[in-house]
């Protein structure tokens, strides 16, 4: 009896073993958040910006970044022409420039993210038609690669300014810039 | 149709139509889009000669410190320095001249061209559809 055990001991070990090795393998890998998930997500907090509001943490944690990178975007002699409407509003007496910029780009950026919050949804132009002057009449010339791209280096600014850097968070901001380019070829229409 | 079943029927419609406005109201209360700030403005000015990181940062100081200036920004390699400041409590011209005041820098006030003025960023355009109508709509209520 001793002598039997001493023979399957180790057989049934290994085999025990065999099955744990291939029960992990056959487990589905976790499903990766989507990124307003990995954002913040869909937590009510208090807003900063406006007393008295909450606002879900993603929501948050983007409209930070769209503002940070306005500023980057507006401070950018290159970019005025898509951009310089942001200060011509101080002039001519439209205030609503900034904080509609805000809040639409937020809206698409909350929406492509992955957020499900009507609040917070975008109902504006396709991509598409959009960037193009023939059927957006705010559009004034249509954007080219170079433009595109320096567009996307300042949101990473922007990001950098919130703590989100390449060096900290790569994956973020990797899946970030990805998800801006997969509207490239609608906006680069030249 | 009898005087218990109306009073019944009665306060059963005034309890549902309390738990509907209620229902309303917390939804308004926790999922309301952030506040438009229409007060919110951005100024823009331009250095002729570039000021180092050092007195960028001073420069920068000085204008967060003026009433109403809520953030601002300095591009050094353009020596553009932009700025976002509370209408109702400060006026881009006032920003401009006491900033030129206080430096040793030629320093000029951003004027947008005509030609830029009522183009730009669609995403400056409000939501065009009639889902964003709807939602304007639902959350001015």
């Amino acid at each position: 009896m001793k002598k039997s055990l001493f023979i399957f001991a180790p057989a049934l070990l290994l085999l025990l073993g065999f099955n744990a090795c291939k029960e992990k393998e056959s487990d589905p890998p976790p499903a990766m958040p989507n990124l307003y998930t990995r954002v913040g997500g869909t937590e009510m907090i208090a807003d900063p910006v406006n007393s008295g509001m909450m606002i879900e943490k993603g929501r948050l944690t983007l409209r930070s970044v769209v503002d940070s990178s306005i500023l980057v975007i507006a401070s950018d002699a290159q970019m005025a022409p898509y951009f310089a409407a942001l200060l011509s509003e101080v002039t001519a007496g439209n205030t609503t420039g900034l904080s509609t910029l805000s809040r639409s780009f937020t809206n698409f950026m909350s929406t492509a993210t992955g957020s499900t919050n009507p609040a917070y949804a975008y109902n504006g132009m396709s991509m598409k038609d959009a960037h193009d002057p023939a059927k957006s009449n705010r559009m004034g010339l249509k954007t080219d690669e170079a433009d595109f791209n320096r567009f996307v280096g300042h949101i990473g600014t922007g990001l950098a300014k919130n703590g989100v850097t390449a060096a900290n968070n790569a994956a973020l901001v990797n899946d970030l810039v990805a998800l801006l380019n997969t509207t490239k070829a609608d906006i680069v229409q030249r | 149709m009898s005087w218990i079943t109306k009073v019944f029927l009665a306060a059963g419609t005034l309890a549902l139509v309390f738990v509907v406005v209620l229902g309303l109201h917390i939804y308004k209360a926790t999922h309301k889009a952030d506040q438009n700030i229409p007060v919110r403005l951005m100024g823009r000015i331009d250095f002729e000669e570039k000021p180092d990181s050092v007195s960028a940062l001073r420069i920068r100081g000085m204008v967060k410190s003026f009433e109403g200036v809520q953030t601002t920004y300095f591009n050094i390699e353009d020596g553009i320095l932009v700025f976002v400041y509370d209408g109702r409590k400060q006026t881009g011209i006032n920003i401009f001249t006491k900033l030129q005041a206080q430096v040793p820098f030629k320093v000029s006030r951003y004027e947008v061209p005509e030609e830029f003025a009522t183009k730009g960023c669609p995403a400056m355009a409000e939501d065009q559809g009639w889902k964003g109508k709807l939602v304007q709509l639902i959350s001015s209520l």
